[in-house]
């Protein structure tokens, strides 16, 4: 579960602009949806079940990341996208800063061990300051494919 | 220092929510923390640092403490790991 492994490139967001945690969650959930790997009926509850697990504790973890992420019946595989927030955004995050990347992840309910492994690979790729400063640079959609076909480990 | 071996209860493996209860849990303690799998030592203060725990359910780890409140600290987190539910769980 390398970020190439889940991520849907048709559906990264290199200049995700929203006033709140729940707008910038509905665009990437739409993102997925325009790359058809999320069935339009089922986005409101997928939606839902994101900012639901917010409720439960933020996945602002700080560094200017997030990774709002939910298990869900609709998806077969997990799968994610990225959003990059040029202007930061509140998340509520741990260490009070504005996050500037976000992972979103969807799961299925029935693979566990994938969905920990996702998490384990982004947070290793998100440590790596080089990395996330060139991923806070990228403006358009092949920039920020090139950098994750390119980055170590992913 | 004290440690104590202990096994990933949760259904869902040591993912975000019970690693945040680890670290919160930890953080109310002065002793130093770490947590050992496979082959990583990683301080259990850190969310940061825990987002690389990977273990799934009934995974070991080693927990380790050093400090005046090591005992309890260990019981405490030996808890959260080994716990089957979190606050929240819907099934």
């Amino acid at each position: 579960m390398r970020l190439v492994d889940f991520v849907v490139k048709d559906s990264l967001v290199p200049d995700l602009r929203a006033e709140t945690k729940e707008e910038a969650v509905r665009i990437l959930v739409n993102s997925l949806v325009d790359a058809g790997r999320v069935q339009g009926p089922e986005f409101e509850n997928i939606v839902r079940a994101i900012l639901k697990r917010e409720t439960l504790g933020t996945t602002g973890i700080g560094g200017g990341v997030a990774i709002p992420h939910a298990r869900h019946t609709s998806v077969e595989r997990l799968i994610g996208t990225i959003g990059i927030v040029p202007s930061g955004l509140g998340f509520d995050s741990k260490d009070g800063k504005p996050v500037h990347v976000i992972v979103l992840i969807i799961s299925p309910h029935d693979r566990p061990g994938d969905h920990l492994r996702a998490l384990e690979n982004v947070s290793s790729a998100l440590r790596r300051e080089e990395f996330v400063s060139q991923l806070k640079k990228c403006t358009t959609r092949d920039q920020l494919e090139q950098l994750l076909d390119n980055a170590p480990g992913s | 220092m004290l440690s104590r071996n202990v096994q990933v209860g949760h259904p869902l493996g040591f993912h975000m929510r019970p690693k945040a209860v680890f670290a919160e849990t930890a953080n109310r303690f002065q002793s130093d923390i770490q947590v050992s799998w496979e082959g990583r030592v990683i301080n259990g203060k850190s969310m940061w640092d825990l987002m690389l725990v990977g273990a799934t359910h009934g995974a070991q780890m080693i927990l380790e403490a050093n400090g005046p409140d090591a005992e309890e600290a260990l019981t405490a987190l030996a808890m959260v790991i080994e716990t089957d539910k979190l606050p929240g769980d819907l099934d």
